[in-house]
Parts: C-alpha cells; sequence; structure tokens
C-alpha cells in the first residue's frame, strides 16, 4: 500500500518533470514583455493626458471665470442702452447700479450695459429725475447735449435739457449735485432746493432758490405752475399731449398762471387758461400727409 | 531549497525595490513552466492554463509596489496561481453553471493543504542526480521503459538479459530514486 502510493507520486513528479519541459518559456516571456510594455505605454499616455489636463483646468478656470468675464466686460461697455419717452408718458428705468431715473414726456436716456469705467456717465436729452444709489468711488454724471456735466456720488435732482431751449436747468431734492459746463472751468455746487439754471450760449450759470415739489412733479404725473409764463406751459403742454402749439401775439408770452394739473384733458387745461385770461384758442384736425402719415393737432391760442 | 528560496526571494525584493525587470525575467523562467503544471491541476486545457499563469505574473509586476509578502515568493506564487485558477473557474461557472464545478470543489476542499511546486531546474537538477547514482545497466533499463516507453521484453532484448532481471532493474531503479529523491516526494516518510 505504502509502497503503490510512493511509486504513484515518485511517478507523477517525474510527470510533473517532463511536462514542465514542454513549457515553451522563452515564447510566453515574450508575449508577456509586450503585455508589460504595451500597459506602461498606457499608463505613461494616461499620466501625460492627466498631467496636461492637471496644466489646462486651472488655466481654463481662470480664463471662464477670471479672464472672460474682463474680456467680456470691456466688450459690453461699448454696448449702450437708449430709454426713451413717447409725449405725455413718464417712463421709469433702473440703471445697471440700481439708481433709478423718471424720464419725462419726449426725453431719451443713453447709458452703458455695464458701468466698468471710473465714473458712471449717462447721456441726457430732454428732463429726467435722477435717484442716484450712493457710491463714493464712482461719480455719477450726467451729461446734456449742451456739454453740461451733473455730477454727483448719491443723491437726488431732476435735469431739465430739452434739446429746444437754450438754458436748462438742475434742481436738486437730495444731498449735493455739481454742474458745470465742459469746456468751462466755472463750476457751481447746490445746495438741497437750489437750482442751477445754465444758458448754454454764454455758459452762465446762475443759482437760484427753487420749489422742489413744482420742479418734480411730472414724475407723479401732475402738471405744476408757479407764476409760469405761458410760453412755457405751452411748450409743456405740448410735450405731454403730443401737439404742437402755436402763441399768436406777443402779449401772449407775459401771461403767468399758477395752476395744478393732474389727470386733466387738453381741452380742459385750454379752458381753464381761457377763463383766466383774455384768450382764445383753436385746435385744428390732424391732417393726412401723402406718406400716410398724420400731423400732429395744432393749438393757436390768441389774444383777444 | 531553503538557500533557493532566498535567492529568488532576494530577486523579488530587486523586482519590488529596483525595478529590475532582468530579475522579474528570471523569477518568470524559473517558475513559469513549473506553474503552468501546476494550474493544469485545475484547469486541463494548457493554453488557458498557460494564461492564466501569464496573467499572475503580469499582476505581481504591476502591482509589485503594493504587495505585502509575508511567505517566501514560492508560496505567494503558489497562492496567486490557485487564486487564479478559483477565478477563472468561478467565472466559467457562471457562464456554464454546470460543468467544471467539480473541479472547483475540488479546489474547495483542500484550501489551505500546502502545496508544493518545484522548479524545473530543480527538478532537473535532482533527478539527474538520482540517475547517476543508478548503476549504468539499471539506468538504461529505466530510461528505456520510462521514455521511450519500451516494454520489459523488448528492453530484455535488446540489453540481452532476461525479462525478470529488467523487472528486478527496474524494481531497483525506483527503490534507489525514491530513496533519493525523499525530499521531493510527500509520501515518503511513511517508507521508514
Amino acid at each position: 500500500m505504502i509502497e503503490k502510493e510512493n511509486t504513484d507520486s515518485l511517478n507523477s513528479l517525474l510527470e510533473d518533470y517532463e511536462k514542465q519541459k514542454t513549457i515553451d518559456a522563452a515564447a510566453d516571456w515574450e508575449q508577456l514583455r509586450k503585455r508589460i510594455t504595451f500597459d506602461r505605454n498606457r499608463r505613461l499616455f494616461f499620466n501625460y493626458l492627466r498631467n496636461t489636463a492637471a496644466i489646462l483646468f486651472p488655466l481654463f478656470l481662470v480664463y471662464q471665470y477670471a479672464l472672460y468675464p474682463i474680456l467680456n466686460e470691456s466688450r459690453s461697455t461699448k454696448e449702450t442702452i437708449m430709454v426713451t419717452s413717447a409725449p405725455g408718458m413718464v417712463t421709469k428705468t433702473i440703471l445697471p447700479d440700481g439708481s433709478e431715473v423718471w424720464l419725462n414726456a419726449l426725453s431719451s436716456l443713453t447709458y452703458p450695459h455695464r458701468f466698468t469705467e471710473k465714473d458712471r456717465t449717462v447721456q441726457l436729452s430732454g428732463e429726467a429725475y435722477f435717484k442716484v444709489v450712493s457710491d463714493k468711488k464712482h461719480r455719477f454724471n450726467v451729461e446734456t447735449p449742451q456739454k453740461m456735466v451733473v455730477s454727483a456720488y448719491g443723491t437726488e435732482f431732476n435735469v431739465n435739457a430739452y434739446a429746444s431751449d437754450n438754458h436748462y436747468e438742475v434742481t436738486l431734492a437730495k444731498g449735493n449735485v455739481e454742474v458745470y459746463a465742459k469746456e468751462s472751468p466755472k463750476q457751481e455746487i447746490l445746495n438741497v432746493g437750489e437750482k442751477a439754471v445754465i444758458n448754454s450760449l454764454t455758459g452762465n450759470i446762475s443759482v437760484s432758490p427753487a420749489d422742489t415739489y413744482v420742479e418734480t412733479a411730472w414724475k407723479d404725473g401732475k402738471m405744476v405752475f408757479r407764476r409760469e409764463k405761458l410760453d412755457k406751459i405751452a411748450e409743456k403742454l405740448s410735450r405731454k399731449f403730443g401737439v404742437n402749439i402755436r402763441l399768436e401775439g406777443d402779449r401772449l408770452k407775459e401771461y403767468a398762471y399758477t395752476a395744478t394739473f393732474t389727470d386733466e384733458t387738453l381741452e380742459d387745461i385750454l379752458d381753464l387758461l381761457k377763463r383766466s385770461a383774455p384768450i382764445t384758442y383753436s385746435i385744428s384736425k390732424q391732417k393726412q400727409l401723402n406718406n400716410e402719415t398724420f400731423t400732429r393737432r395744432e393749438v393757436i391760442i390768441k389774444s383777444q | 531549497m531553503k538557500e533557493r528560496d532566498a535567492a529568488f526571494d532576494h530577486l523579488f525584493r530587486k523586482v519590488v525595490f529596483q525595478d529590475d525587470e532582468q530579475a522579474f525575467k528570471e523569477l518568470f523562467f524559473e517558475f513559469y513552466p513549473a506553474m503552468c503544471v501546476f494550474a493544469m491541476r485545475y484547469i486541463i486545457q494548457e493554453e488557458i492554463a498557460r494564461d492564466v499563469v501569464q496573467d499572475v505574473f503580469f499582476k505581481i509586476w504591476k502591482n509589485r509596489k503594493n504587495m505585502d509578502i509575508t511567505t517566501s515568493f514560492r508560496n505567494f506564487l503558489i497562492t496567486s496561481v490557485r487564486n487564479g485558477c478559483t477565478d477563472y473557474l468561478r467565472k466559467k461557472e457562471v457562464e456554464n453553471r454546470y460543468m467544471e464545478e467539480s473541479m472547483l470543489s475540488a479546489i474547495h476542499s483542500s484550501p489551505e493543504e500546502p502545496e508544493e511546486v518545484f522548479t524545473l531546474k530543480e527538478l532537473e537538477t535532482t533527478i539527474d542526480e538520482a540517475l547517476a547514482k543508478l548503476p549504468p545497466n539499471v539506468r538504461e533499463a529505466f530510461e528505456m521503459n520510462r521514455y521511450k516507453g519500451m516494454t520489459y521484453v523488448t528492453i530484455a532484448d535488446k540489453m540481452k538479459v532476461s525479462p525478470k532481471t529488467i523487472e528486478a532493474y527496474i524494481s531497483k531503479a525506483l527503490k534507489i530514486l525514491r530513496i533519493e529523491l525523499r525530499d521531493y516526494l510527500p509520501f515518503l516518510l511513511l517508507f521508514l
């Protein structure tokens, strides 16, 4: 029994030896070597990729979150937005810095898409009431077609600068502002309740006390006149109602009125004017022009 | 054996610490045939057995930096190959539930039993040495019987002795070999 097992194990040992001799280790080594080389190259390649990514990824982040917005910003500063208010309308708009602006009828305001420069500069033609968000580092400048600049940090003021007028006004409601003409070194600092009247021809600035309620009532939809001359009233009415108003006779311009209008119609107002002074008025119908547009209605005011 | 294992372990340390490909190659050539034959105890198809062993060597090279070997390299290799075979059979069992099942249970039934694997060189040396101890005519008869598959009668005819003598030669050869190779035969303790 024992003998048999020994023979068997000897036999299997010899068989093992004979089988081992038939294995071609060299050929399989060659295969294994190739596999190891391939694996190493692949690993080197992935390491290379990973290292490249490790360098490129932060660069990408820098570009995406630092460079790109800067580039984009400089691009967008050139983009400007223009808000225009139609006759008889008051338009309210909020600027990129959060400042609020009420635009009176027939006025337009141009401002950049984003404020990126040292100063916040906007262009105004017409009349607007500004409620500027305070920012000591960035002045808020309002430029008008007549080369006037109103400069402030954070305050509330009204600018009346219709291109047709040869003088314009700045009225301060809160805080303080600086008013100057672009070419002239002369400047005025306004206090609350004062208004600056600038003559666009001479560049003269005169400061006088003002009734801020009267000056800013338009933004609440009111027309307030305090001993206002008729030609001024006519101008405001024409803007409010989108009509042309012609005054016939020089004497008319001397009439002064004190009144407050809220939602009266043009006819109501004209009737009221007629009742308090010796004037008559007539309203012409709209005329159709050849290009299929219509003219404005025309109001003619005459002295009796 | 002990000294040889120490030499293998030394080579393996070179692989681990110096990324010595030459040392790895030496170990491969030393153990690859033995491991293939060992794997064929579990996987009958030689091709697959060779693939499994190649895989084991590949993984050893690849993971050499993260290996923690507490035994000799030889035992580590034996365990790795056995695990490789188990993995292969298990996968195959999933693919084909009914086949090879008995093979797998055979591995499972003797999981911790120490196995002995001798490398080609070791066997070559010891078997040659053992054969050299045989009387020349005994060795001749043994080799003719073993390697050429000749029957006793044919050998007797060739050596011009009786078949009975050949039978005596062969059993003498086996007896001497059993003694000479006793360190390599697991059951030899019983022989005393």
